[in-house]
């Protein structure tokens, strides 16, 4: 461990700040792709969702990347029935609600845990 | 293998910034950010890192392109790299390190321990 590591978690926290409206407005985009697909550019959401799977974990939000994976499968796959879209759609929509409502970063900071 | 840079390719920024504290803040290493195979070959060719780490899923010029790229490269045909990706399934990680990839990493990863899971797999191969 570096002498750095203890101010990557408010690294992080910055990070977050500065990138999560972006990153609600990509989530956005998926959500209304998977509830009315009939006009939405799928190439573009499944791109918005590949992004968000790879990127939500890496910010703390395990679930989100999960959920996001999941938009990217049903996008890619693209089934003519839409099968659990609207499920994925309102998935999308609470985990967009955590992220609006200010939901903290999960990650610990190993150096003050070790301190404590 | 001395490890000390290395050289992170992905088209992404919110990964590219994470990624780039992890292995710099955390891990204590040089880091070089590029954001398309193009710019990540000329980057290598440039500051000749240690290691490359390549996102697979890129526009344009892809990880698996920019690493054949990089072998074709006197300059760079030697940089060991591992490639990073959100979507892989395990005949496709056996097909990236067929084609000459150290490695797989999967996205989401945990950017406290990123450095180490890099180290890792360097110091397997000694």
């Amino acid at each position: 461990m570096t002498t750095a590591a203890p101010q990557v978690p408010e690294l992080l926290r910055a990070l977050w700040g500065q990138r999560k409206g972006a990153i609600i407005e990509r989530l956005e985009r998926v959500e209304r792709a998977l509830l009315t697909p009939s006009g939405a550019d799928l190439v573009s959401a499944q791109s918005d969702a590949h992004k968000l799977r790879g990127v939500l974990g890496t910010f703390g939000f395990q679930e989100g990347s999960i959920i996001t994976g999941r938009a990217e499968d049903l996008l890619i796959a693209d089934d003519p029935a839409r099968q659990g879209w609207d499920e994925v759609a309102r998935q999308c929509a609470s985990l967009r609600l955590l992220l609006v409502g200010g939901e903290e970063l999960q990650h610990t900071n190993p150096a003050a845990e070790e301190s404590k | 293998m001395n490890l000390s840079s290395v050289l992170l390719v992905d088209d992404e920024d919110d990964i590219r910034f994470v990624a780039e504290i992890s292995l710099r803040d955390v891990g204590g290493l040089s880091t070089y950010v590029a954001s398309s195979g193009p710019e990540g070959i000329d980057a290598a060719a440039t500051h000749q890192p240690d290691l490359i780490v390549l996102d697979m899923m890129m526009p344009g010029m892809d990880g698996m392109e920019t690493l054949f790229r990089l072998r074709e490269n006197p300059l760079t045909s030697g940089i060991p790299v591992i490639f990073m990706t959100a979507r892989a399934q395990h005949h496709e990680v056996e097909d990236y390190v067929a084609a000459g990839a150290l490695a797989v990493i999967t996205k989401p990863f945990d950017p406290m321990t990123l450095h180490q899971q890099i180290k890792d797999i360097v110091a397997s191969l000694a």
